[in-house]
């Protein structure tokens, strides 16, 4: 993974924060100065009235000095105030509305195997993390980057003043500073090495927190007891999290017990050699005021510097993390590609040639070399046992995965050789998992902004999907909103009604392929011949696959391919399968058996044996 | 008043939850607050003296003696601070973790019915903002150590600026001296400190009362914002995303709910920051005020000059105590708000009435469930789920449910198993209404595995086990008989083997048939008189759902067992099936029974499937 230095980091995310808000960097160079400007005006005032009342002003100069040093300070901490209050919401509108709209972007742009495999959900996982909340990666650098280059000019504005008093206080007080960063950089490594395991515990944590809230696992959870489980597992964690915690804590604080034992020693060289001074005469009583307030703000900075450092780090890591993400490669064809004209319209032809493809991380191949064409027009019924790769094959076609061996061509054309975007708009498909989207009912069909859903449309592919009835019913007929993720007023629909909603979207779209995995697996019975009668319909002119578990689907299809560890070992029409009396038709006869209508004692040990 | 007197409650409560969950976090955090308050004051009153010393020319072994004392003191405070701060720092984050928890086993108590209505998940996600948005009790419990920190200073102050109200004889007094003679003046600078501080005290309470009301206004756009940055970046929606160019109308709404967002919020940002920068002018007043006045004093040689940095210390000080006590008391109230939530949701009481007869444990599974004249409709919702329907499940009868969607049939099961208790009428086990007996061993007669089962990030062994008793034996001996042997077999770990591991454990990644397969062993594990199988094959490929089927006869032997399904071949199974349809049982009877009128709904559905396997 690609690590960039602090200064990178930061120039990066103010470069981002900067094309969002022009006006961000010269309130932040304001509150820079001002919070520079603050501390040294805070030790001078009290230095200077010492300094009035020992040489015997008068009342009325002294009340006119005093008053004009007040004003100036009130009026840097009003501006100080002011700024940090207006820079804490333009640090949060940068997060949302620059960084987590370019990494929303990102994921809803690159390549799906980016986001569906675990190494690229991982590293998405990670770069949300540099956005998630304020306290992390991109607002904690905005926040204490400042602070950083605020306390290293104020330790080098300090230890310069201080150097023309006395050296040896200097060198304490940078010996303060060298083991204070020593320690850290101590406490730091140590965190490092145990942060994977504590964030193990973190996460595995929530989950069981979270889990526990569930309602979907409830019904499961207290018909099973697994209440223990959840309180056994939230006990040890929480023990394990807490005392890997307080390891890391314990060596953060040798820093600060560090800290204070310099500070004792400080003083004592301070005063010691200050108080000399004032009695050989060599300073007078209102710079010893200043120089002593002026040595122990030294440790304020330098405090402001350990902490900021180490939060910037933290921070900057978090950005690698963000930026590992956004520079990933996308893995698919996003330049113009390929012309689709004439694609869109019409039944295309499909083709697998030597096609292999194994899941990252997987010993077997899911589809091993595959040849397989399929003529336009063409409905083909893909059938076989769970883990056969009917489904990763519809993900190869739909050019969700890429093929780690072989090609796929759409009419002749290489699949790779057309912009992606482009490629998807060929293909209806409906998945078996269902993700109804909480707005509108005509959104989650048409997929688009309510000003360019075609809402004629919309009602017409409702009727074919058989879910006219249902939305006619409702109060706010296509614009009701689905689930009460966002509105407590939205409904919830049945599974069976999800996936006419589904099918609805597949029509609305009038895609040239269809793609149906498992699309009556929710169905009742009648719902289900619905859908095969209207099979024909839906699939006029264009070019099918029909996943299911229901052999009886596959008689409306021209051809069935029996798929088997990733091969097609079969295919044909229904009849041609049936009499070849190989897998296809054992599968068949075993769900059929039940349905005959003579069924003779026996049959089940016939079939058992073969 | 009164409202005063509930924040004071709820941040006694805290208190209270804090003291139950650590008895030394709270003891620990005041220690801490009084070391703290009293390290500045060292400084304070040394560097006066060390000041006058100098003005009045004491000896440097005199002078030197106070600094040694001064560093002395001083430097035992700030170790101690150091070795506290770790120690409440870690308890903090401990009792934050701890009481996080409390939230999920609060939820893992509560009645099924309880958590499905929309009031119970506005508490559930109210409780987790409220821990959310201050920070968890810990950080409050802190707040409240910060407030006694500022009573201590404010304690302090006082008695040192009682200088200031001192009377010095003098000899011949000239008018102005007079004056600044006059303890009037320190009642001057009082007075203005707490003028200072009420105005601070008006200024927090708009500053935070604009935040809340953003905060309320905002709760819609912030579930949205939650969606969208969810939705956006998963998996599983990323394929709709993708084949069904959802992006642009995802991208539109971000960029939406971030307007709306932006829109309230700079708003607030541009009042909130004037507001509270102008309450800091009043704090610059107080500081002139008290120079000028305590200066003035040491000119005309009322003081010294080492009391005039004592006392103006002290009296910015003073204020400061004051208006961060307001202020830190106030953000504990602030954050009570929220934690009261917590509270709340943590007293929530289960609502279903549970008996306590014990359900006599019958080696014949000899129970016999009865609905008799059973209606329900969800809470917050009158449409009639279940209308009037009366039956009785024989005991060892294999029963078939059918019906279309919506017919009823999973709610008939969330009923029997007592996840709901109907609205009209009465179940009955052995006669007896089951609301009178025992909870815990009424849901012991059941073994259920729903449609939308759910196993867990964890080993197969504890999927299966879930938390009931029994040896590894068992286990393996069940997740054969669902028959998931031959993928046992394959690992190296067994049923030690993680499912679905995000936590770097080696995890391996399951089918939908192989969870399927995992779930139904863990309702055979469970070995109880009724098993009820929701839907069980949908995601399984024919010849799976063929071996379940055949084993599952075999498995269940004598026990009441409950199938339902959308594949009418199971009812062949049966020894009887109820057919349902909006809401009513319209048929019942066997498999022959049924078919041999060739009409009605059974019919219909049975035919709707058999005729393409009869070809």
């Amino acid at each position: 993974m690609k690590k960039y230095s602090i200064l990178n980091n930061a120039l990066y995310v103010y470069s981002v924060a900067n094309q969002f808000n022009k006006t961000y960097k010269y309130k932040l160079i304001f509150s820079i100065i001002l919070r520079l400007l603050i501390p040294i005006f805070a030790t001078f005032i009290p230095a200077i009235v010492v300094y009035i009342i020992i040489n015997g002003y008068e009342i009325n100069t002294f009340a006119l000095v005093v008053g004009l040093i007040v004003f100036v300070f009130a009026l840097l901490n009003y501006a100080d105030t002011y700024f940090s209050h207006t820079l804490f919401f333009d640090k949060v509108f940068i997060r949302l509305n620059a960084f987590f709209t370019i990494l929303s972007n990102k994921a809803m742009a690159t390549g799906y195997e980016n986001i569906e495999f675990e190494q690229g959900r991982n590293k998405l996982m990670k770069a949300v993390g540099a956005i998630e909340v304020n306290r992390v990666g991109v607002e904690l650098l905005l926040h204490f980057f400042p602070t950083l280059i605020i306390s290293v000019a104020g330790i080098l504005l300090y230890s310069t003043y201080i150097v023309t008093i006395n050296i040896v206080i200097v060198l304490v007080l940078l010996g303060m500073a060298f083991m204070n960063v020593l320690l850290n950089v101590y406490a730091r490594q140590y965190e490092k090495r145990t942060a994977v395991e504590l964030n193990r515990y973190r996460t595995k944590l929530k989950y069981y927190q979270d889990e526990a809230n569930k309602l979907s696992n409830a019904k499961d959870i207290r018909i099973y007891k697994l209440e223990k489980w959840f309180y056994k597992g939230i006990q040890l964690l929480t023990k394990k999290f807490s005392t890997t915690m307080m390891k890391q804590k314990f060596r953060y604080s040798l820093a600060n017990l560090s800290d204070s034992l310099f500070s004792i020693l400080r003083n004592l060289l301070a005063y010691t050699i200050l108080v000399g001074m004032v009695l050989n005469g060599t300073i007078d009583v209102a710079e010893f005021t200043f120089m002593i307030g002026i040595v122990i703000g030294f440790a304020v900075w330098l405090n402001q510097l350990s902490d900021s450092y180490g939060r910037v780090k933290e921070a900057s890591l978090r950005i690698d993390d963000f930026r590992e993400y956004i520079d990933m490669d996308e893995g698919i064809n996003l330049d113009e590609g390929a012309d689709m004209d004439g694609l869109l319209n019409g039944a295309l032809s499909l083709e697998f040639r030597d096609v292999s493809f194994t899941y990252p991380g997987a010993e077997k191949a899911t589809i091993s070399n595959l040849n397989l064409s399929v003529e336009a027009g063409e409905k083909i019924a893909l059938v076989g046992v769970n883990g056969a790769g009917k489904t990763t094959l519809v993900k190869l076609l739909t050019g969700l995965y890429n093929p780690t061996q072989g090609e796929i061509l759409v009419n002749g054309t290489p699949i790779h050789s057309f912009n992606r975007y482009q490629y998807y708009k060929l293909f209806g498909v409906i998945f078996q998992d269902i993700n109804p989207l909480p707005f509108t009912i005509a959104q989650n069909v048409s997929g688009k902004v309510e000003e360019e859903t075609d809402l004629d449309l919309v009602h017409a592919v409702l009727d074919k999907a058989g879910l006219a009835k249902k939305v006619a019913s409702l109060d706010q007929k296509e614009q009701t909103n689905l689930t009460q993720v966002v509105d407590d007023k939205g409904i919830e629909l049945s599974g069976g009604e999800l996936q006419k909603l589904m099918l609805a979207r597949a029509l609305y779209k009038d895609a040239p392929i269809l793609v149906l995995d498992e699309p009556t697996a929710a169905l009742d019975p009648l719902a289900e011949q619905e859908l095969y009668i209207k099979y024909n319909t839906l699939t006029k002119d264009k070019t099918s696959v029909f996943i299911s578990h229901r052999l009886a689907s596959t008689q409306f299809c021209n051809r069935i391919l029996y798929l088997e560890d990733g091969k097609i070992l079969e295919s044909g029409s229904h009849n041609e399968l049936m009499q070849a009396k190989g897998k296809y038709a054992h599968m068949f006869d075993i769900q059929s058996q039940y349905y005959k209508e003579n069924r003779r004692e026996g049959t089940l040990d016939e079939i058992e044996t073969k | 008043m009164k409202s005063k007197r509930n924040k004071f409650h709820e941040m006694m409560d805290v208190i209270k939850i804090s003291n139950t969950s650590d008895a030394f976090f709270f003891p620990l955090i005041i220690a801490r607050s009084l070391v703290t308050a009293s390290f500045p004051f060292v400084g304070i009153i040394y560097g006066a003296l060390i000041l006058d010393g100098f003005i009045d020319g004491l000896e440097k072994t005199d002078i030197m003696s106070y600094v040694y004392q001064m560093i002395i003191i001083g430097g035992v405070l700030l170790i101690t601070r150091t070795i506290l701060q770790f120690f409440c720092d870690q308890k903090t984050n401990l009792i934050t973790l701890k009481l996080n928890s409390e939230i999920s086993r609060k939820t893992l108590e509560l009645d099924y019915q309880q958590l499905e209505s929309q009031e119970m998940k506005d508490l559930i996600s109210g409780a987790n903002q409220g821990v959310l948005f201050s920070g968890g009790i810990g950080t409050c419990i802190n707040l409240i150590g910060r407030s006694i920190e500022n009573i201590v200073s404010f304690l302090y102050s006082l008695t040192l600026i009682a200088a200031l109200f001192v009377r010095v004889e003098v000899n011949n007094p000239d008018t102005i001296t007079r004056i600044f003679n006059s303890p009037l003046l320190g009642v001057l600078i009082l007075l203005l400190s707490m003028f200072s501080v009420l105005m601070n005290f008006r200024v927090i309470k708009k500053v935070n009362n604009l935040h809340h009301d953003i905060y309320e206004e905002n709760i819609t756009v912030n579930r949205m914002f939650q969606y969208l940055r969810d939705s956006s970046m998963d998996y599983k929606i990323s394929k709709d995303i993708r084949l069904f160019h959802i992006d642009k109308l995802l991208s539109d709404k971000i960029e939406d709910t971030c307007y709306r967002f932006g829109k309230s919020y700079s708003n607030l940002e541009k009042k909130a920051g004037k507001m509270t920068a102008q309450g800091g002018i009043l704090h610059s007043v107080i500081l002139y005020t008290a120079y000028t006045v305590i200066g003035i004093k040491a000119i005309l040689g009322l003081i010294s000059v080492g009391n005039v940095l004592l006392l103006v210390s002290v009296v910015t000080t003073f204020n400061t105590a004051i208006v961060q006590m307001v202020n830190n008391i106030s953000s504990a109230a602030y954050q009570t708000k929220y934690l009261a939530l917590y509270k709340k949701y943590l007293d929530t009481k289960t609502a279903l009435y549970k008996g306590t007869l014990p359900v006599e444990k019958r080696d014949d599974g000899d129970y016999e469930f009865e609905f008799k004249d059973v209606s329900f409709h969800y809470p917050n919702n009158e449409d009639i789920i279940l209308n009037h329907v009366s039956f009785k499940i024989q005991t060892g009868q294999k029963l078939a449910i059918v019906g279309p969607n919506g017919a009823g049939k999973t709610t008939f099961i969330k009923l029997l198993c007592r996840l709901y208790d109907p609205v009209e009428g009465e179940i009955l086990l052995n006669g007896i209404d089951i609301k009178k007996y025992d909870y815990k061993e009424y849901v012991d007669l059941m073994s259920i595995v729903f449609q939308d089962f759910k196993l867990f990030s964890s080993t197969i062994k504890d999927n299966v086990q879930g938390g009931m008793d029994g040896s590894d034996h068992k286990i393996v001996h069940y997740l054969d008989q669902a028959g998931l042997s031959e993928r046992l077999e394959n690992l190296p770990e067994g049923i030690h083997t993680y499912v679905y591991s995000n936590f770097g454990e080696k995890g391996i990644e399951i089918s939908g048939g192989e969870a399927q397969k995992i779930a139904i062993a863990r309702a055979l594990y469970k070995d109880s008189p009724l098993v009820i199988l929701d839907e069980p094959t949908s995601a399984l490929d024919p010849i799976s759902e063929y071996e379940i089927y055949t084993k599952f006869d075999t498995l269940v032997e004598q026990k009441t067992a409950i199938y339902i399904s959308h594949r009418m071949s199971s009812c062949r199974f049966c020894d009887n099936i109820i057919v349902f349809d909006k809401g009513e049982i319209v048929q019942s009877g066997n498999h022959e029974e049924l078919l041999s009128s060739n009409e009605g709904l059974y019919y219909d559905m049975w035919s709707a499937q058999a005729k393409y396997y009869n070809i």
